[in-house]
């Protein structure tokens, strides 16, 4: 005889209708955004609470369970667009049948190196820690830095994009550089496949941009897989002439390079070195980073040839311009140049009595960072062009003088290089 | 009380009566002869873990929606069904590492046209049993969406669009030994793939990148009732679970859920 199973068939109904309304599996935590994800909050319900209640509850406030922490028995809540987080935890924490009511938290890992000088390295993390050894050194303001360890779990470079350090040589054998170098690059001062820093600043420059990371010594470098192809083109004073520059330009392109930085200038214009940047830029397809310059002047070329290369100038620990930084139309960025501390040539350190390592200002330091990003960003998209990967710099910049010069200005152009915004997803929310 | 009140509280009578009245008495000899035309309307719920970038990276689709569905009966021995209807479907999670400005999808749900096709063969009887075969093809059609592009020194404009398609596919176990009630289990080949698409504009730079998109899990359990309180009108509910195994390994299980409200003529 067959039974008619009236509560039976009404109650699995009943029962997936309240699946539909409490959902299915969670969705993927997103990485990053101020302090909460939008749009939702955690909501656990005392366990004396029947679902249709718990149903009830969130249906009255427009609200609906997209998914469940199973052995907490929490529920993430998908909250109406028209309000926020704020108001909905107030809400739902008035309701007597709630246990408790939270916002979804955000949680990033950052990565930060084991550097033994990394703490002094404000610019890529500033915590408002003292800048420089001297006692009695100003500290930083938190958080203005260029968001490297945020960008770092993103990417930390590809060992198969080559930055051309054209200075006054690298020193081959510094040990936060020599396991980094391409090639012993070579020396358009003295005409030889011999690239070695006599100067200084040309090591200094390279550790910025590329140093060994994460091996316990010295300091991080921006792009920690990037190889250096050194390129003198400086002579032991930091001068060097047309001639050395453009060879050395055409040979790093011709080398493998595609990265420039130049952290030299001129206030002339020296239309054969414009061509040699128009063949690297245009032909070669190479990014080129250069220092505006320290005298609180017009930009020097080579940074002010706009149309190739990406202009820098320097900001210090504190998000401010440096009242020595080069200005004009043509700057891109700014990146920190004050009180920076990099890789030193060991031969010069030894005979000063100190470490490789030494704090140095300029719009140099700052080039270099923007140089080291460059990389990173051809690493994980090889197919950009020079002039996108210059605009990805320019448009993910924190515009750090907007109280005074709202949008792309004079002094820092687009502002202070973000690394995190060029290369961490940037998260769409609505 | 108005006229317009009695209306209509007369009019919810009669709908009652139509759908709730008792089987008549000769109704299920003639049933077993006819060819029924049944207009239904059905909402369902799923979510699956989809993969995606070759397989490297996953997420998870949810997707609702809500149609209206048209079924002719043959003689109790299966139904061919149409439907179409709106839906929603959430691509959150997916990260998109092509475009100049690389973009991690969190934008909640876009709303879609949905539509598909359904049978089901019923051809063996063991006692209170039935065995059959049933498979149903959905296809979700996105609309384009657009989206706020976060803080950049550059306006421009950013575009999604979703779609996917669905087929499910396998034998069906039914057990007619209840009146009124028939619960059934299938194991079913459950294949969801589509696209989501998204265009990037910001200042000088222009990108559009496609990602395709597979559910992981080739095979789902559907378990689910049909509750037919009178000759005019039925509910089917069923509950969908899909083992899968997960990218780090072990083994993981999505689920979905459908409610369809049937009514015959």
């Amino acid at each position: 005889m067959r039974k008619t199973h009236w509560v039976l068939g009404a109650g699995v109904i009943a029962g997936v209708t309240a699946l539909l309304v409490f959902g299915g599996s969670g969705l993927p935590r997103a990485q990053d955004s101020p302090d909460h994800m939008p749009g939702e909050v955690l909501l656990k319900f005392k366990s004396s609470v029947p679902i249709p209640v718990k149903a009830l509850a969130l249906a009255a406030l427009r609200s609906r369970a997209q998914a469940r922490i199973s052995p907490l028995d929490v529920y993430v809540v998908r909250i109406p667009e028209d309000a926020t987080v704020e108001e909905m935890v107030e809400a739902f924490g008035r309701n007597p049948d709630v246990a408790y009511v939270q916002p979804n938290y955000v949680y990033r890992a950052c990565l930060t190196p084991n550097d033994k000088y990394f703490e002094d390295q404000y610019a890529l993390f500033n915590k408002g820690q003292q800048v420089g050894w001297v006692p009695g050194s100003p500290q930083g303001k938190p958080s203005a830095d260029i968001k490297a360890t945020s960008a770092w779990e993103e990417t930390t470079g590809a060992a198969g994009v080559v930055i051309g350090i054209l200075d006054s040589g690298v020193d081959l054998t510094h040990p936060d550089l020599k396991n980094k170098i391409k090639s012993p690059g070579y020396d358009f001062v003295n005409n030889d496949a011999d690239a070695t820093d006599d100067y200084g600043h040309g090591t200094m420059v390279a550790g910025i941009a590329a140093a060994e990371t994460n091996n316990y010594e010295g300091i991080a470098g921006v792009s920690w897989n990037s190889k250096i192809l050194p390129v003198k083109v400086l002579n032991q004073f930091g001068f060097g002439d047309t001639v050395a520059v453009v060879n050395g330009i055409l040979w790093a392109v011709d080398n493998g390079a595609q990265i420039l930085n130049l952290s030299f200038g001129t206030p002339a214009r020296d239309t054969a070195l414009e061509e040699a940047l128009k063949y690297a830029f245009e032909t070669k397809g190479v990014f080129i980073a250069a220092a505006a310059g320290n005298d609180n002047t017009a930009v020097y070329y080579p940074a002010a040839y706009d149309r190739y290369v990406c202009a820098t100038a320097a900001t210090d620990y504190n998000d401010q311009r440096t009242t020595w930084s080069n200005f004009g139309s043509e700057i891109d960025v700014a990146a920190p140049g004050d009180k920076i501390i990099s890789t030193y040539p060991v031969a010069l350190a030894q005979a000063a009595g100190f470490p490789p390592y030494k704090f140095q200002d300029g719009t140099s330091m700052a080039s270099a960072y923007v140089a080291g990003l460059a990389a990173l960003i051809r690493g994980i998209k090889p197919s950009l062009t020079p002039s996108e990967i210059m605009n990805i710099i320019r448009y993910s910049a924190d515009d750090v003088n907007s109280s005074i010069y709202k949008g792309q200005d004079v002094f820092l152009g687009y502002g202070r290089i973000n690394m995190e915004k060029a290369l961490v997803p940037l998260k769409i929310v609505k | 009380m108005s006229g317009r009140r009695r209306s209509a509280i007369l009019g919810l009578m009669t709908l009652g009566v139509v759908l709730f009245r008792p089987f008549p008495a000769r109704a299920q000899d003639a049933e077993q002869t006819r060819t029924r035309v049944r207009p239904s309307l059905a909402v369902e719920y799923f979510s699956r873990t989809i993969a995606w970038d070759e397989g490297t990276s996953t997420s998870i689709l949810s997707a609702s929606s809500a149609v209206l569905r048209g079924e002719v009966e043959f003689q109790k021995a299966g139904h061919l069904g149409l439907f179409l209807g709106y839906g929603f479907s959430n691509f959150n999670g997916l990260v998109f590492r092509q475009l100049p400005f690389s973009l991690d999808y969190q934008a909640g749900s876009i709303g879609s046209l949905i539509w598909g096709g359904d049978f089901e063969a019923r051809f063996i009887s063991l006692g209170d049993f039935e065995i059959g075969i049933g498979a149903q093809f959905t296809m979700s059609l996105g609309r384009t969406k657009d989206f706020e592009i976060p803080a950049l020194n550059a306006t421009g404009s950013l575009a999604g669009k979703g779609t996917w398609t669905r087929v499910l596919a396998g034998p069906v176990l039914r057990y007619t030994g209840y009146e009124n009630f028939t619960p059934f289990l299938s194991v079913s080949y459950n294949r969801i793939w589509g696209t989501f698409t998204m265009n990037e504009t910001i200042g000088d730079l222009v990108g559009s990148e496609e990602k395709k998109i597979t559910a992981r899990g080739p095979i789902g359990i559907v378990i689910g009732t049909v509750f037919e309180p009178s000759d005019v009108f039925r509910v089917k509910a069923e509950i969908t679970a899909v083992p899968f195994k997960k990218l780090t390994g072990g083994l993981d299980t999505d689920y979905g859920a459908s409610v369809k409200a049937v009514v015959s003529f």
